[in-house]
């Protein structure tokens, strides 16, 4: 090659690098699309074997994950509850558009942590919440993670509806947008709209499962006491039904099905609306009583009786009623610190930071012939590195409670009668007009003052760890 | 150019003729091992454990195929002294390189399209009889790993021509595995630690991030992997790193060039 060719070659060389720069520049924040997450790749590192890490860093990311995936269910069928936790998170990291995973992982943490009689340490929520946030955030565009958490933190976990409804109602606000749209950002998340651009281009429409998210939504408002919303609500479930119905004929029988639901349950939302104006009048007093017997060191007797009146027959069409005692009522109670105060945010880290020195327990009983009792055993969960039931702090706090709004414990011929927010229920001495349900995360004002029955007892630790049967009151 | 695809030809022919496709034989088996390896699962995390763990697979035996492809062809030749006959006919130095090169990207172009096709049918067969997945998504996901193994493939084509086989398989791992963390580079070379890293380190690590040749440009797995993530241009988003790696293998075709033609043979 002559020295001048050369010379060229060089020339070209060093010329061609000034596209290879640009077009890097151009690529270097779009790629930021296909690999959400890298800042963890230091505590990925220290978590994993090094050639885990090594095919992570490579660009092995989603397969690394997804052969994780496959031990973390090995462990699941071992029993072995822990090692789950930390794979969780690590797969998260590595690929946080793996929705599965946060389903998983938030049920696992919601469920799988019991004591011996299969009660939730309740500990783990606020845990379970954090890392369905998380991946909202990583995946704002799919409702399923927006429903889980409406539905089992809020609707049936937390009994806090008013959260549940703000969440449904986001994941029902989820729309397709027009690819030509300008890229804006949405306050809530801090993500740009380019991550809800269809990949269709036309008219914008809604993603949400009107089954799913929308008839979600309408028992959320419902529970949270806002009739008015509920009815709406059922009515749009209704026109996206029918919309479904013909544009999407592969789920036709699904939303033939959930056409005949929404407008069944529209009927009898309009009727009760108009029924319990007068029914809850005036409020039945509950005459609620409640105590505690020890039978035993960290061994309990929760007993008690409450005047449960609601309709033992109803034919809404007529409006023919009949009152009277009625069974399947439950009332919730829960034993914690005195000085608990339930964290709004634990994050979902490698380790999880849980206070293994918190003591919570909560379960509920079910009244039948206006009495209920149920035995409550702490004392296998006590000893042991992750205890449910360290019993470290000096006093606690045990409060019965019945929630008028809870699905579980208020079935809908109790509702009849005491209404949607207990406006049709009261007690000489135990009625909390405060709206806070025990238990629950502190969300958006609660406006809807629904009237609790509640009633608290205080324990010293001697009360609870001390020996021969004695009764609280 | 009549010459340089007889010289293409030949390497491939040869190339194709080696042990490389006992490597397709084992993806092969590793795939039909996996179609039925995840069916404990529900059917979604089925589907994306399998497509993330193939679409892995062909990339990894990719990866092998076009190192141990890229690091031999010049000195193989140049070792069996075959070199001597080519170079004394009317061959030039950079028709016999341009040759040796397009030969090996053919074979792992036959590799790579024998493994997708093989994975894509596997899929629609075992994993989606509903055909729920969008199947020209998994192929924009086997085009980016060929045009990141072309890549690839020049980069240990231009070591090739001034190590030795051994020192360049290590090299060419060691840029790959550099350009493949294209974040963590970028991430260094931006000033996000309030003044605690020297100008000096910065610069460095952003002279690293644009001229090693950014190979995570290629992974374009996670969209495919999981349909519902919607990606803004991504097919601008393709055509520009196919541009990129064709400019990027140009220059390390020319330097290679550069080096062979003063190369004592």
């Amino acid at each position: 090659m002559k020295q001048s060719t050369r010379s060229l070659v060089i020339a070209i060389v060093v010329l061609l690098f000034v596209p290879v720069v640009l077009l890097q520049s151009w690529i270097d924040p779009r790629r930021k699309q296909f690999e959400p997450v890298q800042d963890k790749m230091s505590a990925i590192g220290r978590a994993l074997p090094i050639e885990f890490t090594l095919g992570a860093a490579t660009g092995f990311r989603e397969a690394v994950a997804g052969l994780l995936w496959v031990r973390t269910d090995k462990f699941f069928h071992e029993g072995n509850y822990d090692a789950i936790l930390p794979m969780v998170r690590i797969i998260t990291w590595l690929d946080p558009h793996n929705v599965d995973v946060y389903q998983t992982g938030a049920w696992h943490l919601d469920y799988n942590f019991t004591d011996q009689a299969q009660r939730s340490d309740r500990r783990y929520l606020p845990v379970s919440i954090s890392l369905l946030e998380e991946g909202i955030k990583n995946n704002p565009t799919t409702t399923k993670l927006y429903a889980d958490l409406a539905f089992t933190h809020y609707f049936r976990k937390m009994c806090n509806y008013p959260e549940s409804v703000r969440w449904y109602t986001k994941a029902q606000a989820l729309k397709e947008i027009d690819p030509k749209a300008p890229i804006s950002v949405d306050p809530d998340t801090g993500l740009s709209n380019h991550y809800v651009i269809s990949k269709e281009t036309g008219k914008p429409r809604p993603l949400a499962d009107p089954t799913i998210v929308g008839h979600g939504l309408a028992h959320s408002l419902a529970a949270s006491g806002d009739v008015d919303g509920a009815i709406k609500q059922w009515e749009h479930c209704i026109v996206e039904h029918k919309r479904l119905m013909v544009e999407s004929p592969s789920t036709k029988s699904q939303d033939e099905s959930g056409l005949h639901v929404a407008t069944k349950n529209l009927h009898e939302a309009v009727m009760r609306k108009q029924f319990r104006v007068a029914d809850t009048k005036p409020p039945v007093d509950f005459k609620f009583k409640g105590r505690l017997v020890r039978t035993a060191p960290m061994q309990f007797k929760v007993e008690g009786s409450a005047n449960v009146i609601g309709a033992t027959e109803f034919i809404l069409e007529g409006h023919k009623v009949k009152w009277g005692p009625i069974d399947g009522a439950r009332v919730s109670y829960r034993l914690e610190d005195a000085d608990f105060k339930q964290p709004t945010h634990v994050p979902f880290e490698l380790n999880v930071a849980l206070d293994h020195k918190v003591t919570i327990m909560q379960d509920s009983a079910s009244i039948t012939k206006g009495k209920f009792s149920r035995a409550v055993s702490m004392a296998d969960d006590h000893v042991g590195k992750n205890a449910m039931y360290s019993f470290t702090a000096k006093k606690y706090k045990f409060t019965f409670w019945i929630d008028p709004c809870d699905p579980s414990s208020a079935p809908p011929n109790l509702q009849d009668r005491t209404g949607w927010i207990g406006e049709g229920m009261t007690d000489s001495k135990y009625m909390d007009l405060s709206g806070i349900v025990p238990g629950s995360l502190q969300g958006p004002e609660d406006k809807r003052k629904v009237r609790l029955i509640k009633k608290i007892i205080y324990l010293t630790r001697d009360d609870i760890m001390g020996t021969g049967e004695k009764t609280f009151e | 150019m009549s010459t340089i695809l007889t010289l293409a030809s030949g390497t491939f022919g040869e190339a194709m003729r080696r042990k490389i496709l006992n490597v397709f034989l084992f993806v092969a088996i590793a795939m039909i091992v996996l179609f039925f390896a995840f069916a404990s699962f529900t059917p979604s995390s089925d589907l994306t454990i399998t497509m993330a763990t193939g679409l892995g697979i062909i990339s990894i035996a990719g990866v092998f195929i076009s190192v141990i492809l890229g690091i031999n062809l010049i000195p193989n030749e140049i070792d069996k002294r075959t070199i001597y006959t080519i170079l004394s006919k009317p061959v030039k130095r950079h028709e016999f390189l341009i040759g040796k090169f397009l030969g090996g990207l053919a074979t792992v172009f036959v590799n790579i399209v024998l493994m997708g096709a093989l994975f894509m049918i596997g899929v629609i067969v075992f994993k989606d009889p509903t055909h729920s997945l969008k199947h020209f998504d998994i192929l924009q996901g086997i085009v980016m790993i060929f045009f990141q193994m072309m890549l690839l493939n020049a980069l240990a084509v231009m070591f090739s021509v001034f190590t030795s086989p051994f020192v360049n398989f290590f090299l060419s791992f060691a840029v790959y595995i550099m350009g493949s963390m294209s974040s963590v580079t970028e991430a260094l070379g931006e000033d996000s630690s309030n003044g605690k890293r020297s100008i000096v380190i910065q610069w460095i690590f952003k002279g690293i991030h644009f001229l090693v040749p950014n190979f995570a440009n290629f992974n374009v797995q996670n969209p495919i992997i999981h349909p519902e993530v919607i990606i803004r241009d991504m097919t601008k988003y393709m055509a520009t790193n196919i541009l990129y790696a064709v400019i990027y293998s140009t220059i390390m075709l020319l330097i290679a060039i550069l080096i062979f033609d003063r190369r004592e043979v």
